[in-house]
């Protein structure tokens, strides 16, 4: 998956929503060791502080963990992981209907839309 | 703790001109700079100034503490936005000057950048192209381990595979202990690198600020944001 930014949001923002992806969706499983601040930052083409900016704040989030022996891990806190995957599916969802109801669509027929296309993926 | 740049009240004027109009400035260590502003806006004097090239009118320039001089030079790697290795012969030449010249020239960094762009030490720099002197020159700029970085329009001619590498050479020249600043009229090339940016208009810092905090406040890219600033400037910016 590549780094692309979208300019006029915080890229710091922008960074956090991203590695927050690559661990929900196993890229960085759980308990894995992340990489440096700085050979992730000339990945994504950004200032390392921004990066830096980023790993602390999931720090805060408890999403990473830094130890002095095993430098900065993903954390294996199941329960963080399941509310912050709720978190962001509840945000992807929010805006799903947000443009449904641009479209004219109520939340039923939006709803049975994704089933219906669900279906057929099936 | 003492900035590692402090500028101010300086003053430079060319003729009935005053190119800095009693600029203030102050930057901290640790950072990459984006110092931005059309064309003719005194990016340029403000380099030479701070690399003791020109002499100031008034005020004050404070690198690390010291005056520009033979001692700042010796910690601070100034890259002109022109070509200035037309002396030497070879590739070999102009690095065996900046070795001799500079006593933090980082030769084997500077052997493995040139590897990587295909770069023989023994090739004749008459015998490349234009953008090719420009890199060269680049690389050995940037391999200096220098308190204070200035990059006068390092990307203005640059095609986009290069333009890569050479953002990916500066986040490797960049750490902790430095900083970068980069002066520049075409934004969007470098947004993302920056953290910190400076505008310069009529003479002084039009507007200081975090990179992502000045997105966050206007809503915008930071390019758009500049262009914004500078819609209205006489002459018009090349952005335009």
């Amino acid at each position: 998956m590549p780094w692309a930014f979208k300019e006029n949001k915080p890229i710091f923002q922008q960074i956090c929503d991203m590695i927050v992806i690559r661990i929900l969706n196993g890229t960085y499983p759980m308990g894995s060791k992340l990489p440096s601040v700085r050979e992730m930052a000339e990945e994504a083409g950004v200032n390392p502080n921004t990066m830096q900016r980023a790993m602390s704040h999931l720090e805060e989030k408890g999403l990473a963990i830094t130890n002095r022996t095993s430098g900065r891990t993903v954390t294996t806190d199941e329960e963080i992981l399941k509310r912050t995957k709720r978190e962001y599916a509840v945000a992807a969802a929010e805006d799903f209907l947000q443009e449904m109801k641009k479209l004219g669509m109520s939340q039923n027929e939006a709803v049975s839309l994704i089933q219906d296309i669900g279906g057929e993926k099936k | 703790m003492s900035d590692l740049l402090s500028i101010s009240n300086l003053t430079r004027t060319y003729g009935n001109k005053k190119v800095l109009d009693g600029l203030d400035l102050k930057i901290g260590t640790g950072k990459i700079v984006g110092l931005l502003a059309p064309n003719g806006e005194g990016k340029t004097t403000l380099f030479r100034l701070m690399a003791g090239l020109l002499t100031k009118n008034d005020g004050e320039i404070l690198i690390d503490g010291q005056e520009p001089s033979e001692i700042t030079n010796s910690y601070v790697s100034f890259l002109p936005d022109h070509y200035v290795l037309g002396g030497f012969h070879s590739i070999r030449g102009a690095m065996k000057h900046m070795k001799k010249y500079f006593s933090d020239f980082d030769e084997a960094k500077a052997l493995s950048l040139m590897k990587r762009l295909k770069f023989a030490p023994n090739q004749r720099l008459a015998s490349l192209s234009k953008g090719q002197k420009e890199q060269v020159q680049l690389i050995l700029f940037l391999s200096r381990k220098a308190k204070l970085f200035l990059l006068d329009e390092p990307l203005a001619a640059v095609d986009p595979a290069t333009r890569d590498f050479i953002v990916q050479t500066i986040l490797s020249s960049f750490g902790e202990d430095n900083t970068v600043i980069i002066s520049t009229h075409v934004v969007l090339d470098i947004e993302l690198i920056l953290d910190e940016i400076v505008m310069l208009k009529n003479g002084k810092v039009h507007l200081q600020g975090e990179a992502d905090e000045l997105r966050s406040k206007y809503g915008m890219t930071i390019n758009d944001i500049f262009k914004e600033e500078f819609r209205f400037v006489e002459g018009g910016s090349e952005n335009e």
